[in-house]
């Protein structure tokens, strides 16, 4: 009897059947001989304090760093502690502790949900309780997982949701290896409220995609992990978009030359566009592609959930979203707290936009997510105002969020308000498509294409100028 | 002749194998038990905050825990536990735990817990 007529139907079967376990290809460090009992950052600290030291002084941990790429930031150090976003604004007001509605349910717990803390403020002052503030295993540890608990005196801290079972605390502590997708995109792609609310190039679903989604990080193609890329040394993370204020890597930039020729594609027509054109323009034809992302958070006109029994902010999502294009020479300009607004020419103020055009030759168009918004504004001095919102998502009083906002941002009690437009141009980096499926010509240069030639400083479709 | 045989052989064998992974739910085939339902009917009624015998939601535990629990203490300490429904039925009271939840609740009750034990990528409490 030839065996291949049963044995590749077996095979078949067995294939099908195996599926892919990330767990069965997923090696850990410290299972045997580090220690016996994960007490705490202390644990880590007996053998990493030189690397507890350096990440103390990374973006992750302070939330602020050196602005080189900020044009109007004066030195100062900034990051998502002391800047305001048009999301959930800025996390001074909010940072730990439940947020528990009428029915029991915690509807929100803070900004540190996602600061690589235990629950204390990073402070700028390097010390022992700030090291063993730091929480290693929210990114080293795949399958920790930890919670928001207040002490008899009132604190809140960030605990492992095991630490009243040791040998559970142990596993999970031991299981340590780099930073896999799964732990970055916990925080990065649950950002701003819900999945993909923030960034809307980085969706749960770069977990386990296939190229048609993200060429860089399928697990059936490329299956780059983030810190593939995105790994500096000691602790810095490389590569910065157009919206941070902070960077931890200003000598160390993350571009797409990093890995790629600067003329990649051996078709000197496409090649010839490299020179103005960041790849995301032709390769990130839209973002948002599975989750929908946040496009507009209007601040000024609660919003009610009855199932949910909470409130919001207005917010207009959108899917499968065309980027708009800019000029970007790498650097930006911020619109700062306890700094006067500057309006656009259109009325908008720009809380971050990137700087550049088509005169000056260091710069090239790139794709954006365009985020819209409207908060509070303090009359008189011109300062936005970020907002309380913890309490606003239990009771939706609005106008309780903007001065507990002030209280906290400003030291001001009383604030006199209005409320205005503002906008954030955000880099997209992610979700990159392969050569098929990327931009072709027709898609910028005919009548009605994507490209506002005009707006980006052309007289028209250049194609068509060279043409005539 | 063989060989054509073979190969129809081996194609229809293949498809029926492909088939059975792709084949939509049957209509009448019972709906899979919801574990987490049953978790807090069976569970909770003696497993709740600050209940004597100690809390337990699925995140109190890792995955392997709960894999090593089913396969032995579950039922070397429930069977000896009087069933909870059976407190004002006399006719029950020799009833114990493990009479009262069949096979299907307790596989179900078990998937619940490892799919969102501690570890797992959506730890639950239960509600």
């Amino acid at each position: 009897m030839n065996r291949t007529a049963f044995t590749t139907p077996v095979l078949v079967i067995l294939a099908l059947a195996a599926g892919s376990s990330p767990a069965a290809t997923r090696t850990w460090t410290h299972q045997d001989g580090y220690f016996e009992h994960y007490e705490g950052t202390a644990t880590c600290l007996q053998c990493h304090e030189a690397e507890a030291t350096s990440f103390f002084h990374s973006q992750h941990y302070q939330w602020q760093g050196e602005t080189p790429q900020l044009v109007n930031a004066q030195g100062k150090r900034l990051g998502k502690l002391n800047t305001m976003n048009d999301f959930c604004t800025n996390p001074l007001a909010s940072w730990i502790g439940n947020a528990v509605n009428s029915d029991g349910k915690v509807i929100a717990q803070g900004c540190s949900k996602c600061h690589a803390g235990l629950g204390a403020k990073p402070s700028p002052e390097l010390s022992r309780a700030q090291l063993e503030n730091i929480d290693c295993l929210i990114c080293h540890a795949s399958g920790y997982r930890r919670d928001a608990y207040q002490d008899e005196a009132g604190n809140w801290s960030w605990k492992p949701i095991l630490w009243e079972n040791q040998a559970g605390l142990d596993s999970v502590a031991k299981r340590i290896s780099l930073p896999e997708r799964t732990m970055c995109l916990r925080c990065h792609a649950g950002a701003g409220g819900g999945p993909n609310f923030k960034r809307g190039d980085l969706e749960y679903e770069l977990n386990d995609c296939q190229p048609e989604f993200d060429v860089h990080m399928a697990s059936s193609g490329n299956n780059l992990q983030c810190v593939d890329c995105h790994r500096g040394d000691d602790h810095r993370v490389r590569g910065r978009g157009a919206d941070l204020a902070g960077t931890d890597s200003p000598d160390n930039p993350l571009s797409c030359e990093s890995c790629h020729d600067a003329k990649p594609h051996g078709v000197a027509i496409l090649d010839r566009h490299t020179d103005r054109l960041n790849c995301t323009v032709c390769h990130i034809p839209t973002f948002a592609k599975k989750d929908p992302t946040d496009m507009v958070r209007d601040w000024s006109t609660p919003q009610r959930h009855e199932v949910a029994n909470k409130y919001s902010a207005t917010i207009t999502m959108g899917q499968d979203v065309q980027p708009v294009y800019a000029w970007f020479n790498g650097k930006s300009r911020a619109t700062l707290m306890g700094e006067a607004v500057r309006a656009d020419a259109d009325g908008v103020v720009s809380l971050m936009k990137p700087e550049g055009s088509r005169k000056d030759k260091t710069a090239k168009l790139h794709a954006f997510k365009l985020h819209q918004a409207r908060v509070p504004l303090l009359e008189g001095k011109e300062w936005i105002i970020p907002l309380a919102v913890d309490e606003f998502f239990i009771n939706g009083d609005l106008h309780q969020a903007v001065v507990d906002g002030s209280e906290a941002a400003y030291g001001i009690h009383d604030p006199t308000y209005r409320w205005i437009e503002v906008r954030r141009f955000m880099g997209i980096f992610h979700e990159v498509q392969p050569a098929d499926r990327a931009l072709e010509c027709l898609d910028c240069h005919r009548e009605g294409g994507r490209m506002d030639w005009m707006a980006l400083g052309y007289r028209g479709d250049p194609l068509l100028d060279a043409i005539d | 002749m063989r060989s054509i045989r073979r190969i129809v052989l081996t194609a229809v064998v293949c498809a029926a194998a492909v088939a059975a992974f792709a084949a939509e739910p049957d209509a009448d085939k019972p709906k899979p038990l919801d574990g987490k339902a049953l978790f807090k009917t069976s569970c909770k009624v003696c497993h709740d905050t600050k209940a004597a015998a100690g809390e337990y939601t699925p995140m109190t535990l890792i995955q392997e825990q709960w894999e090593e629990f089913f396969t032995g203490p579950y039922a070397e300490v429930h069977g000896q536990v009087a069933a909870p429904a059976a407190a004002d039925k006399p006719e029950q009271a020799a009833l114990k735990v493990t009479d009262v939840i069949d096979e299907a609740t307790l596989e179900a009750i078990r998937k619940f817990c490892v799919d969102h034990a501690a570890d797992s990528e959506q730890p639950m409490t239960c509600g």
